[in-house]
């Protein structure tokens, strides 16, 4: 493809080094951006905490913008938007992100702050209290006042059990309130060292300057040491229950999933399975849609949909009809597309390269934004183990072939027990249960 | 002062959207921008949401169908070219935007002209779209924050009245086949339409493919095509109103006002008074009720960029036995801002924030487009906004306390709350 070896040769040179004391430094320098992106990723999420201490990754996260030795609290956040800048922080179940994005020269100046949060945070019981009441605020706002947010809370629950996967980032009530400033002085001091994170600066920098400027600020913080970190298994390696039904506030509709446990970004397959998700999740005219809803006529809306994490994800097919069917039947409905996806014109060399060109558009206008390089850079360090992933994504996925992606096809979802997850309303009006089986005629 | 000197160079050779007549009804407007093999083009006709003779002819229906011919086969061709092709509709205007791969140039052109071009639709299609649109809005209507911003616009404006379209049950009635085309036609053709174009072409192949594209346009516009917007309800007949949703454990709470339009000459003073109330991380509303307490984890101020009045608010929530704290202290944040107004240093890094942002919106090419077409769609100069800043930058710290003075009297703000603390 023209585009493919044109994205190739435009991509920038990639500095990445590791200091002594372990810090992970990426630098993209891109003299087309506008903006910097400083990312700082710590290796720590929701799922390194144990029982008795859900939340506290993410809790943690909104403690490192607390004060200093030297500055105050606020000094981080009105920095950044003085200048026009923007400074926030994600939690998920691997990782706790920083990320910073503003005008140089004054990324130079988020090094020097995301530096000094790493060596001099204070944390005191006052600032523990009010930023445990903030973040019980959050969860009652994403989670408790959510019917959605329930809701995938309770199926990430029960599907995961057992799983360190398994329990709700923000946490629970019971745990939050049960932090201690022991608890979470101890959590900075395991992992938030040197060793155990990544800074990745993308932008319109000088590589050299920047990596100067991050062995002067970060190169005297100590290493930490040993982590001990807990094993973490692969997705499909779980034991997952055959079926969970749960009951949720949500309009008057039944919506049956089949969830197909996928592999590791760093599995040999990973890029096959990513090329079939695209070719399986990201068309206009989605396959499992035009089998369940436009052919069939079973139900209102349906899809397919991928999500990936660290140690695995999954491939889940969906289908929302009015609730006058079975289980059993909506699940049979769902097992016949899967069925008769297989030979589809989905799974074509057509298909295939169509596709491919997909994600090498996706690729290219990722490349306008500082942000997503840094987030495409952070993450397939710690998902894949190099950085370098992330600019010969475009290159690497072109080469898949139909084989790889049938292979992969047969291997996770067509050969596999899929995991059932059934959602009902907990309320359904007297009508939809009278006649709602008339629905089919209307669709 | 490598990056400085990096960061002016690039600012300077960022690239910017040329605007020209290609005809006596068709505006072209281009940012040409060659870092990367992708091109975004958006057709964008100027009727929307808030045109009455819109939504008579079933507007959103006809502008969807673009897309949707029998068996998808239009849809299907994009997914063959990897074109990404939508279309969306606002209050002002109807889009249709697709973004490709420049060596796919003459594929999608021609997959472009099949989709503006008479063709059979699949009316099926549109109705479960519409009945899968209408359980979304169904659970929209059990998500708090969207019932408290419903509340608001629904308490400014009056029934009829289409700033309330935003949060009304989605459009279910498809007009016959004839009607649909017949409003496709009259949408395609209406003076005042732009073709955008965003990335790696040049002018004459931008303009080579407007030709390609565009119908004749017809001179007239059809009677009840601009937007027609009552008054807001008057402020003595505004209440505050409370929501019940059961089972909620937090209260949701905003004080509303109708907004400043932007071409007001204290836009700017507003810009600055805005950001300092509830624009950051610690503007005195977060301030207040965030780190000062931990009353919640958001509070802020939210409005639309628009040359009408819309819906200005400042909100938060709380867990439901602290409501009375919260109340209490958005009340006392907002009476404290209009009688004493702002610092100076808050007006400085107000100043800093507003110019720190030019960078942000110079990002990518089809970011530099949409800015162009956001300012034409209002009908506002090209480049109002960021001269918008420049006169922010430009005004006194009196300027601006004289106006927060007269914007944010509390009497002028009414108290919306969602919540279950009263069942």
């Amino acid at each position: 493809m023209i585009a493919a070896a044109l994205l190739l040769a435009a991509a920038p040179a990639l500095l990445d080094t590791t200091l002594e004391n372990g810090l992970r430094v990426t630098i993209l320098p891109d003299p087309g951006m506008t903006v910097v992106a400083t990312q700082v990723w710590y290796h720590v999420g929701s799922a390194d905490e144990d029982p008795g201490s859900r939340g506290l990754a993410h809790l943690f996260e909104h403690l490192m913008f607390g004060p200093t030795q030297t500055r105050e609290a606020r000094e981080y956040s009105a920095f950044h938007t003085g200048h026009g800048g923007e400074e926030n922080a994600f939690t998920d179940t691997d990782e706790t992100v920083y990320v910073s994005e503003i005008a140089p020269p004054h990324h130079l100046g988020v090094l020097v702050r995301e530096a000094d949060r790493m060596r001099h945070l204070v944390l005191d019981q006052a600032a523990l209290d009010n930023e445990r009441k903030i973040v019980i605020e959050e969860l009652r706002l994403r989670t408790e006042n959510d019917p959605l947010g329930r809701l995938f809370t309770a199926a990430q629950v029960a599907l995961l059990a057992g799983h360190p996967y398994g329990h709700e980032v923000a946490g629970t009530h019971e745990d939050l309130d049960a932090a201690s400033l022991s608890a979470v002085r101890a959590f900075y001091a395991r992992w938030y060292v040197p060793g155990n994170a990544q800074v990745v600066v993308v932008g319109p920098v000088d590589a050299e300057e920047t990596l100067a400027a991050i062995r002067r600020e970060f190169g005297s913080i100590s290493g930490g040491g040993s982590l001990d970190r807990r094993q973490i298994p692969a997705i499909p390696a779980h034991r997952f229950p055959a079926r969970v039904t749960l009951r949720e506030d949500i309009p008057p509709v039944d919506v049956a999933m089949l969830g197909f446990p996928l592999p590791p970004p760093d599995a040999p397959d990973a890029d096959a399975v990513e090329v079939l998700l695209e070719m399986l999740t990201a068309r206009q005219v989605d396959p499992v849609r035009e089998e369940l809803v436009v052919r069939r006529k079973r139900g209102i809306e349906a899809g397919a949909q991928g999500m990936v994490f660290r140690r695995g994800g999954a491939l889940v097919f969906y289908v929302a009809s009015l609730p006058y069917r079975r289980q059993e039947t909506a699940f049979r409905d769902l097992e016949d597309a899967r069925l008769a996806l297989d030979g589809g014109a989905w799974l074509s060399e057509e298909a295939l390269q169509a596709a491919q060109r997909s994600l090498l558009r996706k690729g290219a206008d990722r490349r306008y934004r500082a942000a997503q390089m840094a987030d495409a850079l952070g993450r397939d360090t710690w998902f894949r183990g190099d950085p370098a992933a992330a600019l010969d994504r475009e290159q690497r996925l072109s080469a898949v072939t139909l084989a790889d992606v049938r292979a992969a096809w047969e291997r996770w979802v067509l050969r596999r027990e899929p995991v059932r997850l059934y959602v009902e309303p907990k309320h359904v009006p007297w009508y939809i249960t009278a006649f709602g089986w008339l629905a089919p005629l209307f669709l | 002062m490598t990056t400085s000197l990096l960061l002016a160079l690039t600012l300077l050779a960022a690239p910017q959207a040329e605007m020209a007549p290609l005809d006596a009804a068709t505006a072209l407007v281009l940012v040409e921008d060659h870092r990367a093999p992708l091109v975004e083009v958006r057709l964008e006709v100027p009727v929307g949401r808030w045109s009455r003779w819109f939504r008579e002819q079933g507007g959103e229906a006809a502008w969807e169908a673009l897309l949707l011919d029998p068996d998808r086969a239009l849809l299907r061709r994009a997914d063959a070219l990897a074109v990404d092709v939508a279309t969306s509709v606002d209050s002002r205007a109807c889009t249709l935007r697709a973004t490709f791969l420049r060596e796919d140039l003459p594929a999608a052109t021609e997959l472009l002209r099949g989709i503006l071009a008479e063709h059979p639709l699949d009316r099926k299609e549109l109705k479960r779209r519409a009945r899968a649109r209408a359980l979304g809005w169904r659970l929209s209507m059990k998500d708090p924050s969207y019932l408290l911003e419903r509340a608001s616009a629904y308490l400014l404006f009056g029934e009829g009245d289409p700033r309330r379209l935003s949060y009304a049950p989605p459009w279910k009635d498809v007009p016959s086949d004839a009607g649909l085309r017949a409003v496709q036609e009259r949408m395609l053709a209406m003076p005042g339409r732009a073709l955008g174009v965003a990335g790696d072409l040049d002018r004459a192949a931008a303009e080579s493919l407007a030709h390609a594209l565009l119908p004749p346009a017809d001179g007239a516009r059809p009677q009840g095509a601009d937007p027609s917007l009552p008054a807001a309800v008057p402020l003595a007949e505004r209440k505050d109103v409370t929501e019940t949703l059961s089972g909620l454990t937090q209260v949701y709470l905003a004080d509303v006002r109708t907004s400043l339009p932007l071409q007001e000459a204290d836009a700017p003073a507003f810009a600055i008074a805005d950001h300092v109330l509830g624009g950051h991380f610690y503007a005195r509303l977060s301030t207040a009720l965030r780190h000062e307490g931990g009353e919640t984890y958001g509070a802020w101020t939210r409005s639309t960029r628009e040359t009408v009045e819309t819906v200005y608010a400042a909100s938060t929530f709380t867990r439901t036995d602290n409501a009375a704290v919260a109340e209490g202290k958005l009340s006392q944040v907002l009476r404290t801002f209009h009688e004493g107004g702002i610092t100076e240093e808050e007006r400085n890094a107000a100043v800093g924030y507003l110019r720190g942002r030019v960078p942000f919106t110079r990002q990518e090419p089809a970011q530099i487009l949409e800015r162009a077409l956001f300012e034409r769609r209002l009908g506002v100069p090209q480049g109002s906004l960021d001269a918008l800043v420049e006169r922010a930058g430009a005004l006194s710290l009196e300027e601006v306390n004289a106006f927060i003075r007269r914007f944010y009297d509390p009497a002028l703000f009414r108290r919306v709350e969602v919540g279950d603390r009263h069942q």
